[in-house]
């Protein structure tokens, strides 16, 4: 008997871990999706900071003809 | 479902397929003016004032003039000359003609954001309609074609006003290739069927069914896809070294949710972070131009070779951004979107597909890569 609930313990602790990583992961893949789903530069990095091509998220170098 | 998404997107087919607004493409022009005069006035003390006491200029806060049978009609802007060429009138002789003398208040209200007119509206999507001069390589092609005449013309005795609605001309097209929806699109295979929709729908029954639908639901994917990228943006580079975020039309100057302001003129006083980078490199560029215009029309040399450079400035290079997923693939959300827009009294066959209203979706995988025409630019800005 008390094997018995235990494992019906067990699976209920399963199911309810399984529910949180679904739960988990259907909201981390929206929140992708809707990262994906916005302006560029309104969310992650942020405008004014700029990606450079490799990736990274950082301010921007100054314009080229104010450099000379 | 099918029939009203292929319907959404026939009906699309007539909305104006634009890189900016025309108010935005006035407030590129008039800034990269002032820029561009003020630097002349650097070459030598007095020469902006010079030059524009010529033949149909002023110094005025409307210097050039349109004339008409030899006779001076109306004053512009060099703002409202770069919003008016392409997506009101084709050609410097339409805009200096006598049926355009009635034309002339209601556009100058049109491009400064100042009201609208039904009858300019529908003549600016007929032309819209037939646009590749904004669009790609041949929007590229289009700026070396009229920046050559107006720095030709600039060099002859008092022609400098029409090199200036040449070089107008010339820079609507230039600054349409800043608008990412502008930057890559398949115009060719668009274009080509088209204009079999078009040659086709003389022809009686079917095929005149056919010709018309094929015709307009190739226009309503252009504006699926152009109204994607301009709203959802992208990393942009260019050959000179500056990268910076770039956008589409409504994006010029605001982005951020930040700004309260409501109207075309009131948006013009937010200084929005996101775009200010994008602002400085266009109104930059274009101001090399029209430099160059003003230096041959002072009797500068322009080095052979460099009657281009402005063309380093445009963006040839594209990162951090997605594709929409394709139309097919989301025909409820289209439908779903038609009805909202419906309900909100902005039909989707006047405004096109609206992403701000979050129904339809991008792809998830990043989309980076260069320009068709990256060569044409290297070859004109003298990198190759």
């Amino acid at each position: 008997m008390l094997k018995m609930s235990a494992s019906i313990a067990l699976l209920a602790l399963l199911a309810a871990l399984q529910g949180c990583s679904t739960t988990n992961m259907s909201a981390l893949a929206s929140a992708k999706v809707e990262s994906t789903n916005l302006p560029s530069g309104t969310s992650g990095c942020i405008a004014p900071k700029i990606v450079t091509e490799q990736g990274e998220c950082k301010e921007p170098e100054k314009l080229s003809w104010m450099r000379h | 479902m099918i029939r009203s998404f292929i319907f959404a997107l026939i009906v699309v087919a007539n909305t104006p397929a634009k890189a900016f607004d025309s108010f935005e493409h006035s407030e590129i022009g008039r800034e990269a003016f002032k820029v561009a005069l003020t630097r002349i006035g650097h070459v030598r003390k007095g020469l902006s004032r010079k030059l524009f006491s010529r033949k149909h200029l002023n110094t005025g806060p409307e210097p050039i003039g349109a004339v008409s049978n030899g006779k001076e009609f109306a004053k512009f802007t060099f703002g409202d000359l770069i919003a008016i060429f392409g997506d009101y009138a084709l050609t410097v002789e339409e805009v200096n003609s006598s049926p355009f003398v009635a034309r002339t208040g209601r556009l100058k209200k049109i491009v400064r954001g100042e009201g609208s007119n039904v009858q300019e509206r529908d003549l600016s999507i007929a032309l819209a309609l037939n646009n590749p001069t904004h669009f790609s390589g041949r929007a590229a092609q289009t700026y070396v074609r009229w920046h050559r005449v107006a720095m030709i013309m600039a060099r002859q005795k008092n022609r400098l006003w029409e090199a200036l609605h040449y070089e107008a001309l010339a820079l609507h097209s230039f600054t349409d290739l800043f608008a990412f929806g502008h930057m890559h699109e398949d115009r060719e295979l668009t274009d080509k069927l088209i204009a079999w929709g078009k040659n086709n729908t003389h022809r009686a029954g079917f095929t005149n069914q056919l010709a018309t639908n094929a015709g307009k639901l190739m226009g309503g994917y252009v504006n699926f896809y152009h109204n994607a990228y301009n709203w959802k943006g992208a990393m942009l580079k260019n050959l000179a070294g500056d990268s910076w975020r770039g956008y589409g039309d409504k994006k010029y100057r605001v982005v951020s949710s930040d700004c309260s302001q409501t109207t075309k003129i009131g948006k013009m006083k937010c200084s929005d972070p996101v775009t200010k980078r994008q602002r400085q490199i266009i109104v930059h560029a274009a101001s090399v131009s029209i430099l160059d215009v003003l230096k041959a029309a002072a009797g500068k040399n322009i080095r052979v070779g460099t009657e281009f450079r402005a063309m380093c400035h445009l963006p040839v290079i594209f990162w951090d951004s997605n594709k929409p997923i394709p139309p097919e693939k989301q025909k409820a959300s289209i439908t779903r979107l038609s009805n909202a827009m419906r309900k909100q009294g902005r039909p989707m066959e006047k405004h096109g597909f609206d992403y701000e209203l979050g129904y339809l979706k991008f792809e998830d995988q990043e989309y980076r890569g260069s320009v068709d025409y990256i060569d044409y630019v290297k070859q004109h800005c003298g990198k190759v």
